[in-house]
Order: structure tokens, then C-alpha cells, then sequence
């Protein structure tokens, strides 16, 4: 009897033992005073407002026969355009374009394609975007060509997917682009 | 001489061929009856159909359908493809009831900053044709009539129809996503509240008051 507990009790120990070991490896990855996840600069929803991206969306794809339309997949709210339902009863071509509509755009924008979209935000290529593509006139369109590679519309959308703490938002692009040069 | 060979025209083989030849007619048949509906576009069906019949007193013609989205049938698939329209739509006097302004002008400029000015008949309607003006997309748009007039906040998109968006209906069903119809002033045109009086049809829609 005395030789089975003294058994279990080495047994007991030993399993304690490698725990410990287990735990303490597994915590041994993580350099004091890191983030464990990375920390992207790019598309942010900050600057897709403040940097007037949602404007430029608004304006260049909103309009009530195009993205501004129920039956789109990328909505496009926008105080000219189509209306995110509220209970103040604003109607299109009424007022300015709230931020509830604009996060509605954001998550629009991001939301089109999810996966290539992290993978943008993860550090890839913004052009294999339909968000950029299908603009450009590179995918099908059915509004057809809606800007062209470095014009204002197209510098506002890849610096904002690609923006970072040295090359932020080209906002001058972004407030050129979001008035008709006819206007 | 050698005998013709015999034909076997038992009940039971002319049955099988019966049913044969009979099946072989019902895949033709239903495979004809799927390309010629595939091959019509059920939108643009839907579309057209939503429009409705033609109203009693207004004629086909220039004065037909004030207020409907008219590229739905005046375009390269439409039931009027042979009288194609590139912008097209009416012009009413006021908000609240659908009388058609005579004489109006519509300002359009594309994107590329050309500019065409059509004029409105006593229905309010008014239409562009591909050979007097082809805009590039997106349209820029105001209406006026002597001291009046009136600038869109919007750029047209893509859609050539003033009625695709600014709906014909006098209270939108949804008014979240569409906006009401066309007009210049806040009430009725000065001097004729109820159109052109020597206008071929009656510039007032089914629907107005």
C-alpha cells in the first residue's frame, strides 16, 4: 500500500512538473512589452471620414441610378443620393450626409470582398480590389469607367488603402475629387 | 432475286418508336421554349411591364407617358429601340400635382463639359437622341423657364431617365430611395395652372389632382 502511494505521489509531481514546463514555454513566445497582434494603418475608418474618402465615394459612385440604389450590393448612402432609413424622415437631397450613413459606407467599402480585403489591409496589392478594378474598367462595370490610374478619385482610394504613419491620405486628391471638374 | 429484307412492324417496336419520337419532340420543344426565354433580359421585362398600358388620350407619341422613366423602352434593347433615347424625362410645374411645363429648358453637361439645352413640349416631355447628343456619364442637369429654375444637387450616373429615380407616383413608396417627380416652381405655373391650353393632349398625368 505504502509503494502505491509513494507511486502516486511521484506521479502526481511529475505531471505537475511538465504543466509547468508546458505553461511556461508557451508564454516564453511573447517578448515583454509587445502586442501580440499586428496593427494596421491602412484603410482606417478615422480616415476614410476625416480625409473625406466617404465624400469622394459618395459623389463618384452614390448617385440614386447607381451605388446609391437598394438593389446593389455596395450601397452607397449620401445625403444626394440614397438614404440610410431614419426617423427624423431626412429624404435624399435633403441635409448632409450623417455619420451613421458614412460608417454604412465604410463598412460598404470594406465589406464588398472581405477576404481580399484583409488581405489589403494586411499589407497586399489595393489594385486586385474590385473597389479599384471595377472603376478602372480592368473587371466588368456596368456604370463603365469611372476614373483613370492617377487621376484625383483613383490617388484618394489607394492612399487611403495603403495609408501609413509616412504617407497619409492624399486629402488634396480626395476634395479635388469630390467636386465635378464641370461643377 | 434476294427477298426485301422484312420489315418487323410488331405493336410492341412501333410503341417504343412511338415514345421515342415523342420524347425527342418534347426535349426540342423545351429546349427551344429555354433559349427564348433566356434570351430576353427579365429585368428590363419587369420594367416595361411596370410601366403598364397606354392611357386613354394620350396617343403614342412625343406626348405619351409624362413622367415614366422612358429609356426603359427607348433604348438599344427596348420595346422602342427604333426611336432610342440617350436623356429623356418630364418637367412638371409643382410638387404636389403633375402638370407638364411647356417650353422649359433642360441644361445638360457631361463629364467631359459638353453641354445640350432641350426644350420641353406642352406635356412636360422632353428627350435627347443619340445623333444630337451622346453625354459621357456623369450629367450634370437644371431646368429653367424664363426667371426660374432649378439646379439638381446630384449627378445623373448612368441612367438617361429622369423617371428612373424621381418616381412617378405623387407619394414614393419608399422615400428613403427615390425622390419625387420633376418640377420648376413651388406652385402652379403663373398664368396656366393647368398647362397649354392648345396642347394635343392634357398636359395634367392620370394622376394628378
Amino acid at each position: 500500500m505504502r509503494t502505491h502511494a509513494r507511486l502516486l505521489t511521484r506521479l502526481a509531481a511529475a505531471s505537475w512538473l511538465v504543466g509547468l514546463a508546458m505553461a511556461a514555454s508557451s508564454c516564453g513566445d511573447v517578448s515583454k512589452g509587445e502586442l501580440a497582434r499586428q496593427v494596421s494603418t491602412r484603410a482606417s475608418p478615422g480616415s476614410f471620414r476625416a480625409a473625406g474618402v466617404s465624400t469622394v465615394i459618395e459623389r463618384r459612385c452614390g448617385s440614386l441610378d447607381c451605388h446609391g440604389s437598394l438593389a446593389r450590393n455596395m450601397r452607397i448612402y449620401s445625403s444626394r443620393g440614397l438614404r440610410l432609413p431614419n426617423e427624423a424622415g431626412v429624404r435624399p437631397g435633403e441635409g448632409d450626409t450623417t455619420i451613421d450613413e458614412i460608417t454604412a459606407n465604410y463598412h460598404s467599402a470594406m465589406t464588398i470582398e472581405p477576404e481580399a480585403t484583409n488581405a489589403v489591409v494586411a499589407g497586399g496589392d489595393p489594385n486586385q480590389l474590385l473597389l479599384i478594378k471595377k472603376p478602372l474598367g480592368i473587371e466588368k462595370h456596368k456604370g463603365g469607367t469611372v476614373f483613370r490610374r492617377g487621376d484625383d478619385t483613383e490617388r484618394c482610394l489607394v492612399t487611403w488603402l495603403t495609408e501609413d504613419l509616412i504617407t497619409p491620405v492624399d486629402s488634396a486628391a480626395c476634395a479635388r475629387a469630390a467636386v465635378f471638374p464641370k461643377e | 432475286m434476294m427477298p426485301a429484307p422484312r420489315r418487323d412492324t410488331s405493336p410492341t417496336l412501333r410503341g417504343a418508336l412511338a415514345l421515342a419520337w415523342g420524347a425527342l419532340a418534347v426535349t426540342v420543344l423545351a429546349t427551344t421554349a429555354a433559349v427564348t426565354a433566356c434570351s430576353s433580359d427579365p429585368v428590363l421585362t419587369n420594367a416595361t411591364d411596370a410601366l403598364g398600358k397606354e392611357t386613354a388620350g394620350y396617343p403614342v407619341g412625343p406626348f405619351h407617358r409624362a413622367g415614366q422613366p422612358c429609356l426603359v423602352c427607348h433604348q438599344d434593347k427596348g420595346e422602342a429601340s427604333d426611336k432610342p433615347f440617350t436623356v429623356a424625362g418630364t418637367v412638371f410645374a409643382q410638387p404636389a400635382r403633375q402638370v407638364g411645363v411647356e417650353g422649359a429648358e433642360v441644361r445638360l453637361t457631361d463629364a467631359d463639359g459638353t453641354k445640350y439645352i432641350a426644350k420641353t413640349n406642352c406635356a412636360g416631355n422632353f428627350f435627347v437622341t443619340p445623333n444630337e447628343w451622346s453625354p459621357r456619364f456623369p450629367v450634370l442637369v437644371e431646368v429653367a423657364k424664363n426667371n426660374s429654375r432649378r439646379s439638381m444637387r446630384s449627378a445623373i450616373g448612368r441612367d438617361g431617365s429622369c423617371g428612373a429615380c424621381h418616381t412617378y407616383e405623387l407619394t414614393p413608396k419608399d422615400p428613403f430611395s427615390t425622390v419625387g417627380h420633376v418640377y420648376l416652381f413651388a406652385g402652379d405655373e403663373p398664368g396656366s395652372p393647368n398647362g397649354a391650353a392648345d396642347c394635343p393632349v392634357d398636359p395634367r398625368t392620370p394622376l394628378s389632382p
